[in-house]
């Protein structure tokens, strides 16, 4: 056991190096850099050779790769080369507001899409069927900033009832935090719904053709506790299954809903940095996002082998 | 990113659509169109606070080395400079007593400073402070400031509220640059403290003092309490939001989010105007937009010039040709809903150095076709033309398109990401580039640097003797008339020349609730906020 967590810490701190390489060629690749960038409009060649002097861009990739690396180990990402603010402070501000925003938005996939699914399932070829079926295909399709837009401008300027953007921080205000979340999440959260709704669709349908489901039919236990308690149940762990592989794509939606409804935070913080060409931050972002996928993937890997010894000696065989 | 902005725009333009189709309340026809005061506004009253959404992040808030155009949003509220500019662009006296004193020979410059002024963290304002900021303005590492305070050679301290500047050579420039951030006077105790940092927290002369700095986010400014002119100020506090996508700022207008919202894309100015709580302010910019043609730099923007062999750069006919092919007031009738200033001058009409005579000409697609001929070119000529990749840019670029190709040009668009276009165009790797300059108030300042050959954007690769020494003595002649003159010779000149073809001034608009009174907003594009307050009762 000891020597598969070795192993796989192992392959994870690699995989995290791995990707602080790619991040800093991939950057590297884009014509104009951050000095570029930052001096706009006003960009004396002068002035730009100066400004690549203080940040050391001049240097050569290797040289600045291996003094990023060295101060990132020591828990030091630098500061943003546009504002000259820290970069662990900014990220440690905008993390959580990201980490909410995806939270509620499972929430809310997970309260519009079970129910859906189910009643989608147990009125199969009925009209409530074809109905949770269409309202799926549209939350699939219907990309979040136009519905984002949309919702704004029906629900902030046209009716009144929720804030167009924003963002007040939790422990500030939670109440106001949670109303200018509500329609963020909501976006956010609609495509969740439909994957979620067709996968508690179809797997309810396989779970009401089990000989255990017939079985419970033929003891003559009611429709709701057929449906609701024995087929439900076995169909959830798919459903967990699938969202936690949808965690990913939420990140990456966040990135759009966060400029639509001005929320102050990852995914933002990402997008403007690349336009900015700002290497600090988009290198201390991608570290710390890279790290969360693969500390979460540890986990899981871990808590598999924890559950079934089979994964865990193949680990220690290979 | 670049999709999504255009998908946004689209979805926004489907919005608009469904708006108008549920009935928006029909606009007030006695409403004045923007100006910085509304006849018949209720007077401020003390207290509140505002919200302004602002288009872009600023970069540093230090003086000495911010560059953009969005910082100087935030500058103008919390950080005064020796002058200033009024509505109509003349420079104005702000933390100097008067205008500055120039010595016959235009190599010293005097400048009294204001009494009785203090900075907002109580340190008195005096010569010393004055010159400590101007030569930290030129000195400190990755300075913005050092090419426009390059003539001055020394600052010295007369008595305590006069400084001398001690100049190389005449600048007529610089009492406009001491009017932006080369005027700007920071704390000494503050750079005593935080040296090279002091724009985490900068501390400045001004109606309001900086409290707070979220990246990515806002940017809080409190009422100063040591300010000298405190009792003109009403509001107790002002954010600063950053919204980046044009019709997110409107939306978030309308809803009542903000108060204030700078640079409105062209498309959501019918929505402000219709809304009977919202007030739509414009002014026209200093700045200008229009179309740079790589003539001569083959190598790099600071590197000999070269031959090009494409077509538009090698015959100056063909870039006539192409000029008259264009067609000014169809692009901003099409383009801008009629919103902009056609123009082919790189100075805005406001300016006092504007040419009154200019004949920009109309557009002649048979002139146009007999200039190729005369030039033995082959057509379709191709043309290169690369600019940015916001929705309505890309708009004009087909608007170009279609009107070339009637004369027997073929222009081959190339939307490129900003700041990847400022790489190619240094590099003079385009053939055409769409570009603008937000502006300066002294007219050097929108054309010295594009023109001269040595100058620092010089994309274009252009290089001319005459043109050379018009801009250097337009630089060293202190007389307004006499550089009048000078610069109706250089527009002639550069028209000729056509490294850049101008085509239209941008107005710039900004919406706000009709509860904000006092707001000034001129032809610079700050917004000052200084007297601004909410409507009493």
């Amino acid at each position: 056991m000891q020597r598969y967590l070795l192993k796989r810490t192992g392959a994870a701190l690699v995989a995290l190096w791995l990707s602080s390489v790619i991040v800093f060629a991939g950057v590297r690749a884009l014509p104009g850099d951050a000095a570029l960038a930052l001096a706009g409009e006003e960009r004396d060649p002068a002035a730009l050779a100066e400004i690549r002097e203080k940040y050391g861009l001049d240097d050569s990739v290797l040289e600045q790769y291996l003094r990023w690396a060295g101060l990132a180990l020591r828990g030091d990402l630098g500061e943003s080369v546009r504002t000259g603010l820290a970069v662990s402070e900014t990220i440690v501000q905008k993390l959580p507001i990201t980490i909410e925003l995806a939270a509620l938005s499972v929430l809310v996939g997970v309260l519009i899409g079970i129910p859906a699914g189910v009643i989608a399932a147990s009125r199969k070829g009925k009209s409530a069927d074809y109905v949770s079926n269409a309202v799926g295909l549209a939350g699939l399709s219907i990309p979040n900033f136009w519905l984002g837009l949309v919702l704004i401008l029906l629900l902030a300027v046209k009716f009144p009832v929720f804030p167009a953007s924003g963002y007040v921080p939790f422990l500030e205000n939670p109440l106001g935090n949670l109303y200018n979340m509500i329609l963020p999440a909501f976006v956010l959260g609609t495509g969740l719904a439909a994957v979620i709704m067709r996968q508690m669709r179809s797997s309810m349908l396989e779970s009401l053709d089990t000989d255990y489901v017939r079985t419970a039919r033929a003891k003559g236990l009611s429709e709701w506790s057929v449906v609701g308690i024995h087929a439900f149940r076995n169909s959830l762990i798919t459903v967990v299954t699938v969202i936690g592989l949808q965690l990913g794509g939420l990140i990456s939606g966040a990135v759009v809903t966060e400029q639509i409804f001005v929320i102050p935070g990852f995914g933002n913080l990402i997008v403007s940095a690349v336009f900015q060409r700002d290497l600090p931050v988009i290198q201390g972002a991608v570290l710390v996002a890279a790290a969360g996928y693969i500390v979460v993937n540890l986990l899981v890997d871990i808590t598999y082998s924890l559950l079934n010894p089979r994964i865990r000696i193949a680990g220690d065989v290979a | 990113m670049v999709r999504i902005s255009m998908l946004i725009a689209t979805a926004a333009a489907l919005a608009v659509f469904t708006a108008a189709c549920t009935g928006q309340p029909a606009s007030d026809p006695d409403q004045p169109e923007g100006q910085e005061s509304f006849e018949g506004d209720a007077p401020a009253r003390k207290g509140g606070e505002v919200t302004v959404a602002l288009a872009e992040e600023p970069d540093a808030l230090d003086p000495s080395i911010a560059r953009t155009f969005v910082g100087r949003i935030v500058f103008a509220n919390m950080c005064e400079k020796l002058y200033d500019t009024n509505s109509e662009l003349d420079v104005v006296p702000q933390l100097a007593a008067e205008l500055p004193e120039i010595s016959e020979d235009g190599k010293t410059m005097t400048i009294p400073i204001r009494e009785g002024v203090t900075f907002n963290d109580g340190t008195k304002l005096d010569a010393e402070a004055v010159k400590t900021s101007i030569e930290r303005h030129k000195e400190i590492t990755g300075s913005a400031r050092s090419a426009e305070l390059a003539p001055v050679e020394s600052v010295e301290v007369v008595d305590p509220l006069t400084v001398q500047l001690n100049l190389s050579q005449p600048s007529a420039p610089l009492t406009a640059l001491l009017a932006d951030r080369s005027g700007m006077i920071m704390s000494p105790t503050q750079l005593e403290k935080l040296g090279d940092n002091f724009g985490d927290e900068p501390v400045c002369v001004g109606p309001f003092e900086f409290a707070e700095r979220r990246a990515g986010d806002a940017i809080v400014l409190e009422r100063a309490a040591d300010y000298y002119d405190a009792d003109a100020v009403n509001l107790d506090k002002v954010t600063f939001s950053i919204i980046d996508q044009g019709p997110v700022r409107a939306a978030n207008l309308r809803s009542g989010e903000v108060d204030i919202a700078e640079r409105l894309d062209t498309t959501s100015l019918e929505q402000v105007e219709s809304d009977k709580n919202l007030r739509l302010y414009e002014a026209t910019s200093i700045g200008y937009q229009g179309i740079s043609i790589n003539v001569g730099n083959v190598n790099g923007i600071d590197k000999p010039f070269g031959e090009r062999d494409a077509p538009i750069a090698s015959d100056p006919r063909i870039r006539e040709a192409f000029e008259m092919a264009l067609d000014r007031d169809a692009i901003n009738k099409v383009v801008f809903n009629g919103r902009f200033e056609p123009s082919c001058s790189p100075i805005a009409p406001n300016s006092e150095f504007a040419p009154t005579d200019l004949d920009c000409g109309e557009r002649d697609v048979e002139g146009a076709k007999a200039l190729l001929e005369e030039a033995g070119v082959q057509t379709p000529v191709p043309v290169e033309l690369m600019l940015s990749t916001d929705p309505t840019t890309v708009r004009l670029g087909e608007v170009i398109q279609e009107l070339a190709k009637e004369a027997g040009f073929e222009v081959k668009a190339r939307p490129t990401e900003f700041v990847s276009a400022l790489d190619l165009a240094d590099a003079g790797e385009f053939d055409t580039f769409q570009i603008g300059w937000s502006g300066r108030v002294d007219p050097d300042g929108n054309i010295y640097d594009f023109h001269h050959s040595e100058g620092a954007l010089n994309i274009s690769g252009a290089h001319d003797e005459e043109v050379d020494k018009l801009l250097e003595s337009a630089r060293t002649t202190i007389d307004p008339g006499q550089r009048t003159q000078i610069y109706a010779d250089v527009i002639d000149a550069i028209r000729e020349r056509r490294n850049i073809i101008y085509l239209y001034h941008e107005n710039l608009f900004t919406g706000a609730s009709a509860d904000v009174v006092g707001l000034q907003y001129h032809g610079d594009g700050l917004l000052r906020l200084k007297s601004a307050g909410l409507a009493a009762n």
